[in-house]
């Protein structure tokens, strides 16, 4: 089996314009064919689209767009973490020796209605994910005595970090007061604590150790992989738990032969505040009665270690694009491309993404 | 719908409150009307509901399921 890195990244700027979805991910995918050495359209032997839009046949049409003509490709859709899902699609092929190099683009537009599970009868007609949030919300509250200043920090530091972030859907900052006191959705979510919609696309290229060197002088392998689907329904949960992240992370850990300890920046998944310290104590970074002061912690010295680019409450979410922009952070952060946001020496990362109140979740490890 | 094998049973459509919040002025949550069996819906109240509390479901149907729970000796 063949060792696979990521050579190439390209992205949008996330807005809330509603856009064509096959625009989205040619602007994308071009600027991550221009960010690699030597790359052809004719090298590229598998197109995979990440996205939860009703187009069809959007592998072929970027192709086509794209001017490639892939041995493989095909669209992946699995709600919000359907960039990550892609993303190890590829690294499938790669390492199984079906293909040598791999573009993965996922794409969203904020007119999408990918975000309510139809199927999940068991919401009834409180389908929205304000719903599950909030009983997520106030499950970890009473659990751990998560404070709603706890979970404003989540937000403030997030949009903190975004305004440093080019392709963030928006660059405003937000204090803790503003989080707080922003409109209330229910008793247990405000709207800052939430992430919001948006229209984006962002691309990997991905290629087998064989040819990594010749499209890039800095590589970035991808070591350990994670995936558990629990359930499709929400209301099975363990409400304080995500049960899902912490088993895909004993599977990413056990196949990068590391630990928790060693991370030295991730990208999580923070559909709502309180998803980013479940994430955190899901990960074994924390564990979860100290998570919130973690956060703190984190936000106070300024330390950018998780969500440097702004997570999801922070630069937007393009649900076909979230995963593949949080891989494109790390791949960043680890080649010392990070500019603003750089988190000094960082050798190992991870990408928690995750669907439908965490009933299932891909974690990877990518180490320079 | 379920794909293995299946019994059909009347509910003896009484549950209890796993978790709950409030959305303007009205309670919703996330309740256990047979063991393992959860969903979500509105909860009437007149005073705040409480975890494990008894509640009573009613269904409506539309286009989805409606559930709507009333506290047991409210």
């Amino acid at each position: 089996m063949s060792k696979v890195a990521i050579v190439g990244t390209g992205q949008t700027k996330f807005s809330k314009n509603d856009e064509d979805v096959e625009k989205l991910l040619f602007e994308s995918a071009s600027n991550c064919i221009k960010s690699v050495n030597n790359c052809d359209s004719s090298d590229i032997e598998g197109v995979l689209v990440s996205t939860n839009n009703n187009s069809k046949y959007l592998g072929a049409i970027l192709s086509e767009t794209m001017d490639i003509q892939p041995k493989i490709s095909h669209s992946i859709e699995h709600l919000c973490s359907s960039g990550t899902n892609a993303i190890i699609s590829a690294y499938a092929h790669i390492s199984s020796g079906l293909s040598d190099i791999m573009l993965v683009s996922g794409a969203e537009s904020v007119t999408n209605p990918g975000q309510v599970l139809e199927w999940d009868k068991s919401r009834g007609n409180l389908e929205h994910p304000i719903y599950w949030g909030s009983m997520l919300t106030k499950a970890h509250k009473r659990k751990f005595q998560t404070t709603d200043e706890e979970l404003a920090i989540v937000s403030a530091k997030n949009h903190k970090q975004a305004m440093d972030n080019p392709f963030a859907y928006s660059n405003e900052p937000r204090t803790i007061s503003e989080v707080m006191n922003s409109k209330q959705i229910t008793d247990d979510l405000r709207i800052l604590d939430c992430s919001r919609s948006c229209s984006g696309s962002s691309s990997i290229l991905l290629a087998s150790e064989e040819k990594a060197k010749i499209f890039s002088d800095q590589p970035i392998w991808i070591t350990g992989i994670g995936q558990k689907t629990t359930s499709a329904s929400f209301t099975k949960n363990i409400l304080d738990r995500i049960e899902s992240t912490r088993i895909s992370a004993e599977f990413a850990y056990k196949m990068a032969k590391i630990e928790p300890k060693n991370i030295d920046v991730a990208e999580v998944h923070d559909a709502f505040s309180v998803c980013e310290l479940m994430a955190i104590s899901e990960l074994g970074i924390v564990t979860g009665d100290k998570s919130g002061d973690f956060v703190r912690n984190l936000f106070n010295t300024e330390n950018r270690m998780i969500n440097p680019r702004g997570g999801l409450i922070g630069a937007g979410h393009p649900l076909g694009a979230t995963g593949i922009s949080q891989t494109i952070e790390i791949t960043n952060q680890l080649q010392g491309k990070s500019n603003k946001r750089q988190i000094s020496n960082a050798k190992i990362g991870l990408i928690q993404n995750m669907s439908a109140a965490g009933t299932s979740s891909s974690i990877m490890v990518l180490e320079n | 719908m379920c794909y293995k094998k299946t019994d059909w049973k009347k509910s003896k459509n009484l549950g209890k409150i796993i978790e709950f919040s409030k959305k303007e002025s009205k309670y919703f949550g996330l309740i256990e009307i047979e063991e393992g069996i959860r969903v979500l819906g509105d909860i009437s109240s007149t005073s705040m509901p409480k975890i494990d509390q008894l509640v009573r479901m009613s269904v409506t149907f539309d286009s989805k399921p409606h559930y709507s729970f009333i506290v047991e000796n409210n």
